[in-house]
């Protein structure tokens, strides 16, 4: 699966890209999938994250119910640790064709985030992600650990 | 606020179709949204639902009587995202 980075513009030139105005982010559309609903939105892929991390509202949006589950923290936003709580649901992305679903365990935090962070445990873990600097482009192929279809 | 599932969850190819319209939408016509979250429908062309955080969205969908697995929740970055003060240009609520 090959995603195409989104553009974001800047307030000044990227002098690191040139002098663009606009600088370039992996975000992927993926679904957050729960026993009784679900929640596309469009995460970022974030290979400093320890986990995969949503905000903790949508578990209960997605029937998720977090009160008796595994709690623990994990590094991400510049390396600094956040409380999660841990819920069992399925994640699903699609590109080029190819359609990708598989369960995973992630963390729901309280923290305001812009973007949920697709981080290690939970989906980088599950692929081989080559992130193509001169194409601005990510690509993603399961490897032997993935869990799903 | 019901958590039953309302329609089916998108598709592969509606997922595609999501992020290669989305990838065409103008930067320009975004402006407006900087520094807030909001809802695509999920063709990708079309914001339906902006709020400052994502469950106050993930409220106006499901108060707009839309299923919220039918849209795509994103956020909005840009320069003018730390200077707003909380105040949306855009007519959509």
């Amino acid at each position: 699966m090959r995603f195409r980075y989104h553009m974001t513009r800047v307030g000044q030139p990227a002098l690191t890209l040139g002098g663009r105005w606009v600088r370039p982010q992996p975000l992927i559309h993926v679904s957050l999938i729960g026993p009784t609903n679900a929640r596309p939105i469009l995460g970022i892929l974030d290979t400093a994250a320890d986990d995969t991390v949503f905000p903790d509202y949508m578990a209960a949006r997605i029937g998720l119910d977090l009160t008796a589950g595994p709690t623990g923290s994990a590094a991400g936003m510049g390396g600094v640790p956040i409380l999660l709580r841990y819920g069992q649901v399925k994640l699903r992305v699609a590109g080029g064709g190819e359609f990708r679903e598989w369960p995973a365990l992630v963390g729901f935090t309280s923290v305001p985030l812009r973007y949920p962070m697709l981080g290690f445990g939970g989906f980088l873990r599950f692929f081989r992600s080559v992130f193509h600097g001169d194409l601005e482009e990510v690509e993603l192929v399961v490897n032997s650990l993935h869990p799903g279809t | 606020m019901s958590n039953e599932r309302q329609a089916p969850d998108p598709t592969g190819p509606e997922m595609e179709r999501f992020q290669e319209n989305r990838l065409r939408y103008p930067l320009e016509k975004l402006i407006g949204f900087e520094g807030f979250h909001v809802a695509w429908n999920l063709e990708g062309t079309e914001i339906i639902a902006v709020g400052n955080s994502m469950e106050e969205v993930d409220d106006k969908v499901i108060a707009a009587g839309l299923a919220p697995n039918r849209v795509v929740f994103d956020f909005i970055d840009g320069p003018f995202a730390r200077a707003k003060g909380g105040k949306c240009d855009s007519d959509i609520t």
